[in-house]
């Protein structure tokens, strides 16, 4: 068993709004190894966003407030640091990737100056060793002629190469762990293509740990060693990206992977939508928050939280059906519901 | 084959910047769509594609050549033609949130089009009644406003408001971009039963190229404000011809693991339009290209029955 460089506890986060408090991470446990990439999928407002803030000590406070659980890096409580020893590990420790490099970049500093901003906090380096490191960092990501560029102000690049700034910022500090939050959803498809190829190959060379968060099934079977789908502030199912592509253990993974179509569909099939909308998070359910928009829905599943079921190789999944006394889905399926 | 509903001829849309610098969003394309068939248009951001969409339906005045409607020109209608044009063809946006209007209430969006052409006298109400019914909404949805919606049922208003005149031939810029996975194949079944129930014709504007080819006939491809290729979206998938289209295709992340495919990465990224290279616009990037691109621009045309494509690799 690989040690841990990351785990989460239990996490759960609210947050304070006029119409009440919205409970948008509701329990959320899972870990990443060294050098693994774990994704964590789902659809928006289902928490990751605001899981991976919890990880960087961002949440907002006020509104968001930390209400229980732990997140431990390397053997440390980090969500009870104080604030100044958090900023030792934030940025040098642990990078972090955003999803639209336009807002996550400065516009009137030299991108150069941003990729060693954190770097030369913590290292008191010189100027001209400063600029060395950026140039480095620069030629990293695969930004072509990096001596020039180093001078140039955000708006000078593309999207693609902003985000490989973005990216350099990230790994300027040499961090063990990445957390790029939908790191391509704003490029387009050839240019996220570069980009999926350049974390793959950095992650490789540099032994990173990667969460990244996407709702694009897509770049998690590209990129991801393991996969946390999450639903309404919960971790749902977990496994390798393997088993979890090969055997979906819970109906909202099967409705997720259902309701895409394929490139490479032959006869054009009916696509197959999941029902209904996501539940209110802020008077959440008492049972399964999936059961409004479940074909399986038992009467057990609205009273009571479904209990974690191991498979093989730490395959976990959250649902009734696979308690020994539910009916088994194939007769389900016989009786006309929609199996997987 | 089919009738021709819309055919478009050599259309060209420039901007002009400041007196010496044009920006030529669309720059000769020619195809035609079919009644009764969806045809998708796929490209990166900046290629053109929404300018077009917005050209076909009179958003933009056109700089050249022309936009067939029924045979007529529709950047020359008058009066009445243009009336009846705004009703036979209509359009659903990208973003929902931001194509409806905060203070008005889903009725009197849903009815702007009935009130314009004056078709809901006397039954304004029951018009919309059904309508609502018809995209999935409740009737009783009609006095309430955007912000109590979702993202998807939002989506579903302005498919109501487009569907209320009636309309033949509906243009669909990124409907489902703004959505999540679960909704968007809501939405999706949606337009194809409406499409079924009433005969209409679609033009499909996306980047998601799955998407674009569950639901399209045919698909366009388009770079630089140029079409470089056009065909049965069966054909496009399995043969593809232009390398611009190859390695978009195989830019798509496949959900599935198991797969393991060779992918042509493009080096660097898509020109400005405002400055683009000479000849065919995809060489600069073009894993294949050779000098003759650089120096003529690749003719338009029919390779295969059906299959339009621009690359001066298929004259060779």
């Amino acid at each position: 068993m690989k040690e841990h460089l990351l785990s989460i506890e239990n996490l759960k986060v609210n947050f304070k709004t006029y119409g009440g408090e919205v409970q948008a991470v509701r329990g959320v446990t899972f870990h990443v190894g060294k050098g693994e990439t774990v994704a964590i999928v789902g659809e928006s407002g289902c928490g990751k966003s605001v899981t991976a803030q919890a990880i960087m000590g961002l949440i907002p406070n006020p509104p968001g407030r930390i209400v229980d659980g732990k997140v431990v890096f390397e053997g440390t409580e980090i969500s009870k640091l104080p604030k100044k020893e958090l900023l030792g590990i934030r940025g040098t420790q642990i990078g972090m990737v955003f999803q639209d490099p336009m807002t996550a970049l400065n516009p009137t500093m030299k991108v150069g100056a941003q990729i060693v901003e954190g770097f030369v906090r913590s290292q008191k380096v010189s100027r001209e060793e400063a600029k060395k490191r950026a140039i480095e960092m620069l030629r990293l990501v695969g930004i072509p002629d990096p001596e020039q560029r180093v001078d140039q102000y955000p708006h000078q690049f593309s999207g693609g190469m902003r985000q490989r700034v973005v990216i350099a910022i990230a790994l300027a500090c040499d961090p063990k762990l990445v957390i790029a939050d939908e790191p391509t959803t704003a490029l387009d498809v050839t240019i996220q293509a570069q980009i999926l190829d350049l974390l793959k190959q950095l992650q490789e060379e540099q032994e990173l740990s990667v969460v990244i968060i996407t709702h694009d099934l897509g770049v998690v079977a590209e990129i991801a060693h393991r996969m946390v789908v999450m639903y309404a502030g919960m971790v749902v199912e977990t496994g390798t990206v393997e088993e979890v592509f090969a055997n979906p253990r819970h109906p909202y993974t099967w409705g997720l992977m259902r309701s895409l179509p394929r490139l490479d569909e032959n006869e054009k099939q009916r696509l197959i939508p999941i029902e209904g909308a996501p539940p209110d998070l802020f008077n959440p359910p008492v049972g399964c928050a999936f059961a409004a928009r479940c074909d399986f829905a038992m009467e057990i599943c609205k009273q009571q939280m479904p209990p974690t079921t191991t498979f093989d190789k730490g395959h976990e999944a959250v649902c009734w059906l696979h308690d020994e006394r539910a009916p088994r889905i194939d007769e389900l399926v016989a009786a006309g519901r929609q199996g997987s | 084959m089919s009738d021709v509903l819309l055919e478009v001829r050599d259309l060209k849309k420039h901007f002009s910047i400041s007196s010496d610098f044009v920006l030529k969003a669309v720059d000769g394309v020619s195809f035609s769509i079919r009644k009764g068939e969806t045809l998708g248009l796929v490209g990166e951001s900046g290629c053109g594609k929404s300018t077009l969409g917005r050209t076909l339906i009179r958003l933009y005045e056109n700089t050249d050549g022309e936009v067939l409607f029924k045979g007529k020109n529709v950047h020359q209608l008058r009066g009445k033609e243009i009336n009846q044009f705004n009703r036979d063809v209509q359009m659903i946006f990208q973003d929902p949130q931001a194509s409806l209007n905060p203070r008005m209430t889903v009725e009197d969006i849903v009815a702007e089009g009935l009130d314009i052409h004056g078709l809901g006298r006397g039954k304004r109400h029951e018009r919309v009644a059904e309508l609502l019914e018809l995209v999935g909404l409740h009737k009783d949805h009609a006095q309430r406003y955007p912000h109590e919606f979702s993202g998807g049922q939002r989506q579903r208003i302005g498919i109501a408001r487009a569907l209320a005149v009636e309309p033949e031939f509906i243009i669909a810029d990124e409907p489902i971009s703004a959505l999540d996975v679960s909704i968007q194949a809501q939405v999706v079944n949606l337009l194809e039963d409406l499409q079924h129930e009433r005969g209409l014709t679609y033009l499909f504007i996306a980047h998601d190229l799955s998407m674009v080819k569950h639901i399209s006939n045919r698909i366009g491809v388009m770079y630089l404000g140029k079409m470089v290729e056009m065909a049965p979206s069966s054909e496009l998938y399995a043969e593809p011809l232009h390398p611009y289209t190859r390695a978009l295709l195989s830019s798509v992340p496949v959900p599935d693991p198991t797969i393991k495919r060779e992918r042509i990465v493009l080096q660097g990224d898509l020109p400005s339009p405002a400055n683009k290279p000479s000849g065919c616009g995809f060489r600069t990037r073009c894993p294949l290209a050779v000098p003759r691109c650089a120096e003529v621009e690749p003719m338009w045309r029919e390779a295969k029955p059906d299959h339009w494509v621009a690359c001066h690799l298929l004259d060779m």
